[in-house]
């Protein structure tokens, strides 16, 4: 299973997370994005680049309540709070925003 | 609010307690409960700087750790007799943890309400 954009390509699990961490780009952003029916604004793209430094430093995909504090904790409690994150990423914040961010499934998510 | 103590005494990577652990610290922790955790015996190694987990297909267990550690998520100690037993130091640590004596890892395993081991 694959996405695809152009003449590029990126294997990805039967869940739709990305295989390859540092495969990922912008461009492949957009296509996971647009199949789950977001349009990336910049503060998804916050979001999403939070998460990618994240998981380079701390090598973990954050369970949403573990996002929401970190997120506080670095970029403020404006930003850091459940209600800002699931109106971003309706599909639940950590869950479908670590999917485009091309991370691994979240800890802790079913 | 519980007070909740996770004990890792095994080594990591030959099986994955010490990443399961950390994970379930992590989300105590995120649940705003009081976590703790404790390394002793040979869950000391756990937290040794320079290890390599990719190379055996295992995950990383010290970046949850200095995760949990920078988010105030949990506290985490180490017990210097199990160190010192197998000649490591504080030094020779990749995240920064507080290190008990035994006496005090005691005190602490004593005043927890939940203690979960692996």
């Amino acid at each position: 299973m694959r996405y695809a954009y152009g003449d590029k390509s990126w294997p990805h699990d039967e869940n739709g997370y990305l295989e390859h961490f540092e495969s990922w780009d912008e461009d492949l952003a957009a296509v996971i994005a647009a199949a789950e029916d977001i349009i990336l604004t910049p503060e998804h793209w916050e979001v999403l680049y939070f998460l990618r430094q994240y998981y380079a430093d701390f090598e973990i995909a954050p369970a949403i309540r573990v996002l929401t504090k970190a997120v506080a904790r670095r970029l403020g409690p404006e930003k850091g709070n459940e209600a800002h994150l699931r109106r971003l990423f309706p599909g639940g914040p950590a869950k479908q925003a670590c999917k485009i961010a091309g991370l691994p499934r979240p800890t802790g998510c079913v | 609010m519980k007070n909740f103590v996770f004990v890792v005494r095994r080594a990591a990577h030959g099986t994955a307690h010490g990443r399961e652990l950390a994970e379930a610290a992590m989300l105590a922790g995120a649940m705003d409960q009081s976590v703790a955790v404790a390394f002793l015996d040979d869950g000391v190694f756990q937290l040794k700087s320079g290890q390599c987990p990719a190379a055996v297909g295992a995950v990383a267990v010290t970046g949850p750790l200095a995760a949990l550690a920078e988010d105030g998520l949990a506290r985490l100690y180490v017990e210097s007799e199990s160190l010192a037993e197998r000649n490591l130091s504080a030094e020779d640590l990749a995240v920064a943890t507080q290190v008990l004596t035994r006496a005090e890892m005691s005190d602490l395993l004593g005043r927890a309400d939940v203690i979960l081991t692996a």
